[in-house]
């Protein structure tokens, strides 16, 4: 009788096994019918990859065409609230008339956001995640990909990904994004960054909103950056209220710093 | 793979009883994560049966096990890959000081050596996100096995 199993790599054989040689009952392989060919059990397939392995494939063809328009992109995340929106429309009122912007904005199922973001010199593109399994918590990789097919790429200096509000999910995927920043609100708490630090581990630069609410507020900003340090101790730290315009100016700064040295001069 | 197209995870003290069980999906990280989990196994296991799963996951990745084992079910059942294991290593974080060269085992992410209390330290393990393998059922007595007897 043939013994027959796969290995790891793939090789696939049979042992001979007559049934004299041994005693089933004493190896205990006595459960089960042994009359035709003998289980063997498994064969284990070795894999070793990324569980994001597929969605790096495409962030990397969204990198290739990002290059090859000369685009640069941010990707752009935060919690529900802490002003990604309100922001962006301060960025665009600074920014549009000297470098050109396109926008590819995440949400689970409205419009919102984007319509808010209508008419202030940008391309926008919406991406509505609710179609995927799953999904409905980020952008990943192919969500952007379809969103950047309705982007005039050639025609612009930089993309800004509004990822969909979660301090989780939008932090695993890569798009193909040349930088990410997040927007955080003084309203979430000081210990944020080690709850989770996955999105502060993986940020350039973390903008600090709604500053001007600190009056009001118990929160305590050193023991904040502190947390955030610890976290991720090369971040660039930007403080902002895109309410009253304040740092505003800062983080058009750096987000024109990512399109390249020349972008100032436009 | 068959694809759900919609839905509706109702959490326990958390939504239940607030969703309208038909209009919203709530958001689950981990759902996320087991669908690129499926796609990685199914596209390598050409048919065969899948009977376990095996993934090595750092302790800074924010996976909650329990969640990723209900993902699992939720999104394998009535599939190809219904009846898998999922079965997770978790992988310790460790950091290396390049000032005292100490390895320090990290719970909370700080990255600080324990050491020496220098913050010029190296993450070496804690960050993986792997699947590691995959078993597949052996075909038994089904006529196509090469038999000596």
């Amino acid at each position: 009788m043939g013994r027959f199993h796969r290995h790891p790599d793939g090789t696939v054989h049979a042992h001979d096994h007559d049934g004299a040689a041994h005693d089933h009952a004493q190896l205990e392989h006595d459960v089960g019918d042994h009359t035709g060919y003998e289980s063997t059990g498994s064969a284990r397939v070795a894999v070793l990859e990324d569980i994001l392995s597929e969605n790096d494939r495409v962030a990397d063809a969204n990198r290739h065409d990002f290059a090859h328009a000369s685009v640069r992109t941010v990707n752009l995340m935060s919690s529900p609230g802490a002003g990604k929106t309100t922001l962006l429309k301060r960025t665009l009122a600074v920014l549009c008339d000297r470098i050109r912007i396109g926008v590819l904005e995440g949400d689970i199922a409205t419009s919102l956001d984007a319509d808010e973001l209508g008419g202030l010199g940008a391309a926008i593109s919406l991406v509505n995640t609710s179609a995927g399994f799953g999904g409905e918590c980020h952008l990943d990789a192919v969500m952007v990909r379809s969103g950047l097919a309705r982007l005039p790429l050639d025609d612009l200096d930089l993309v800004i990904v509004e990822n969909v509000g979660n301090l989780v999910c939008p932090a695993e995927f890569d798009v193909g994004e040349h930088a990410k920043a997040m927007v955080y609100a003084v309203t979430e708490g000081e210990e944020k960054p080690l709850k989770y630090p996955v999105m502060f581990r993986a940020v350039d630069v973390v903008v600090v909103n709604k500053i001007d609410l600190l009056p009001h507020l118990d929160f305590e900003l050193d023991r904040f950056l502190d947390n955030l340090a610890g976290v991720n101790p090369t971040a660039t730290v930007i403080r902002t209220s895109a309410r009253t315009g304040e740092g505003v100016d800062e983080w058009c700064r750096w987000l024109a710093g990512v399109v390249g040295p020349s972008a100032d001069e436009r | 793979m068959p694809r759900t197209h919609f839905v509706v995870l109702v959490r326990p003290g958390v939504n239940e009883g607030t969703v309208p069980a038909t209009t919203k999906a709530v958001p689950l990280h981990e759902l996320a994560l087991c669908e690129a989990i499926a796609r990685t196994v199914l596209d390598r296991a050409e048919g065969r049966r899948v009977t376990r799963v095996a993934l090595r996951i750092g302790h800074f990745r924010q996976v909650v096990p329990d969640a990723l084992t209900f993902s699992w079910e939720l999104l394998t059942s009535d599939t190809d890959l219904d009846g898998a294991d999922l079965e997770v290593e978790h992988i310790p974080a460790t950091v290396a000081c390049d000032d005292c060269a100490a390895l320090t085992r990290l719970q909370i992410p700080v990255l600080v050596c324990g050491t020496c209390g220098s913050h010029r330290v190296e993450l070496r393990t804690g960050d993986e996100f792997l699947v590691v393998s995959f078993d597949v059922a052996e075909e038994v007595g089904d006529g196509s096995i090469p038999s000596s007897s």
